[in-house]
């Protein structure tokens, strides 16, 4: 298997079939915000809507920043499995700067009192636990480090993005080298930054409860997240030329183990925070949990444990699967779903003090996520394709592309067949 | 040296051509098996991508036998546990319930692995017919080289359509640097 370097743009046809992404996603994405809007705009459904906003907002940054995090990944460990997807996760990186712009209603919900339990004045009145930590928690200060945040994702996308295009058509590795040596700080100041951003986007939704492991347990499954979704997104468009040849069965073969790690990791990681909690089983501890396991909720956390991870995992087991796309896409589609499920269950159950119970199951929130992720989510992946389109869908001159593919071909014929 | 035919003659194991690179044993080994041998197999310092499926070789067993041995450990150490706690040597620690399943997860699940570890290893050896003190190939000349540079392909003598003249007209034809017969 070869590639030329021409061949590592895309045909017509495909360009033809990015079009027609880019438009429908596009149009998606719109009504989508227009139903969102409506949330917004509407005072009775604002409690309802922010906290479903802000789901959907972090299922896409999840996204976003998870694939800067990949991007560099790659650049410490190598290896020819991101060959179909080093491109979409740079082009998903870049999004984070469209992000930064669906922050801005957050900011807004806050500044009005929605979104958190501690913007609002009832509560932090009520509950001198929570009144304690707005020295952390107050909107300024949460303003200022959400832009920390973004300006921090910003510049590791912008980097990812621009050293691997300038090494695009050039044979000395100058651009690779920084990129390489870049990636090991990077990777660690991307791990802080976002668990920190779970913290404060996530765990604060409950003010009154913490766990240090919540940023970890966030961040395995932003990647889990967004492996399934490049292979999704790769595996849909692998009719087409330099896909078709860049997915091979070893590489998605490789993909498949990585699922298939990356969901055990999201379990054990899951289980590790409830089984602390349960051992523990301090009131201020259990409470996170108390809010979570009632009514449809519990209903809700017993189908993450059979569907989230055994139906995956079980499924993923197996060789022959991880080999067969016809096995590969739906599973990785399915975990998609199950990603913004689990999002869901960890950011939608309200705050309520103990003993006054949940405040029920948001039906009405429910309408308004899947509004938002449509609304965000289409526009992202339309600007995705479009950032996508405008470099060749293989890096061909990285240099840890070159080595694993002269790898490849010296001891396998294998990245193996295409598809 | 003369040899007959097969079923007559049993001390004879098989012939075994050797070659100066991999691809050329795959390719070899690959108009063997369409040629119809099938009790065949080869010798390589380093395993070679497609070899297994030049030889005919597709199914392996080692997996399925994980899965029990994982399964096997994951259930036995969970009613272990609850055994010990329930019935055994019933404790009551931090006022928890005597079936407390969350805490045994983590023995659970290390038994999992230990049972899936076990069962690979053992499984692998079984599969193999390991240990073996005594091997015929290790007749052949030079063979150690299948350590170091040499690759090797042998066609046993048990093959039905095994025939000493023929198969080594055959195996000269594919240009090995040698052939030679392994006696038992």
């Amino acid at each position: 298997m070869s590639f030329d370097f021409a061949g590592a743009r895309a045909g017509a046809d495909l360009e033809a079939h990015f079009d027609v992404i880019q438009a429908s996603a596009l149009r998606v994405g719109i009504i989508g915000l227009i139903v969102s809007l409506a949330g917004a705009l509407i005072p009775v459904t604002r409690d309802s809507f922010f906290p479903a906003y802000l789901t959907a907002f972090l299922f896409w940054t999840s996204i976003s920043v998870a694939s800067i995090g990949l991007c560099f990944l790659h650049q410490l460990v190598g290896g020819s499995w991101a060959l179909p997807l080093r491109r979409p996760f740079e082009a998903a990186g870049a999004m984070i700067v469209l992000m930064a712009l669906f922050f801005l209603p957050i900011l807004v919900g806050v500044r009005l009192g929605y979104a958190f339990p501690w913007a609002d004045a009832a509560v932090v009145q009520a509950d001198p636990l929570v009144a304690h930590k707005t020295k952390f928690l107050n909107f300024p200060f949460f303003a200022a480090r959400g832009v920390f945040y973004f300006a921090v994702w910003g510049l590791a996308a912008y980097l990812a993005n621009a050293w691997s295009r300038q090494q695009d058509g050039r044979s000395d590795t100058a651009p690779s080298r920084r990129l390489k040596a870049v990636a090991g700080p990077a990777l660690v100041v991307l791990f802080l930054s976002t668990s920190f951003a779970a913290f404060d986007w996530g765990m604060s939704r409950d003010p009154d409860w913490y766990s240090t492991i919540y940023g970890a347990m966030f961040i395995v499954g932003a990647i889990l997240s967004t492996l399934a979704f490049a292979t999704v997104f790769t595996i849909r468009n692998s009719a087409y030329e330099p896909i078709r040849s860049a997915l091979t069965v070893g590489r998605l073969n490789d993909v498949g183990n990585l699922l298939l790690a990356f969901t055990m990791l999201w379990a054990y990681m899951s289980f590790s925070q409830f089984l602390i909690t349960w051992l523990g089983n301090l009131p201020e501890e259990v409470i996170w949990y108390l809010r979570r396991i009632g009514g449809v909720w519990g209903v809700v956390a017993l189908g993450l444990i059979a569907f989230g991870f055994f139906a995956p995992f079980l499924a993923l087991l197996e060789r022959q699967h991880k080999r067969d796309a016809g096995w590969v896409l739906p599973i990785a589609s399915w975990i998609l779903v199950m990603r913004a499920v689990d999002l869901a269950w960890l950011i939608l159950p309200g705050y309520a003090k103990i003993g006054e119970g949940g405040t029920g199951f948001p039906w009405l929130g429910v309408l308004w996520y899947a509004a938002a992720l449509a609304g965000i989510g289409g526009v992202w992946l339309s600007f995705f394709v479009r950032r996508l389109r405008t470099a060749p869908l293989i890096p061909l001159q990285d240099p840890r592309i070159v080595e694993a593919l002269a790898h490849d071909h010296a001891h396998e014929h294998s990245g193996g067949a295409v598809l | 040296m003369s040899v007959q035919h097969a079923p007559e003659n049993p001390e004879v194991y098989g012939l075994m051509a050797e070659f100066d690179d991999p691809d050329r044993l795959v390719e070899v080994t690959r108009s063997a098996y369409e040629r119809g041998f099938r009790q065949m197999e080869a010798y390589t310092p380093f395993p070679v991508e497609g070899l297994d499926h030049a030889l005919g070789y597709h199914r392996n067993k080692v997996p399925r036998t994980v899965f029990a041995g994982a399964l096997l450990g994951g259930v036995g150490g969970f009613l272990m546990q609850c055994w010990s706690a329930m019935y055994y040597y019933p404790h009551n620690i931090a006022g928890k319930p005597l079936y407390s399943w969350p805490a045994f997860i983590p023995i659970t699940f290390e038994m999992t692995v230990l049972g899936g570890a076990l069962a690979a290893v053992f499984g692998m050896l079984y599969f193999n017919g390991l240990p073996r003190l005594y091997h015929p190939v290790f007749n052949a000349p030079e063979f150690a080289r299948a350590s170091d540079d040499g690759f090797f392909l042998c066609v046993q003598s048990r093959d039905p359509l095994f025939d000493p003249e023929a198969t080594l007209a055959f195996l000269e034809t594919c240009g090995p640097r040698s052939i030679s017969v392994v006696p038992y």
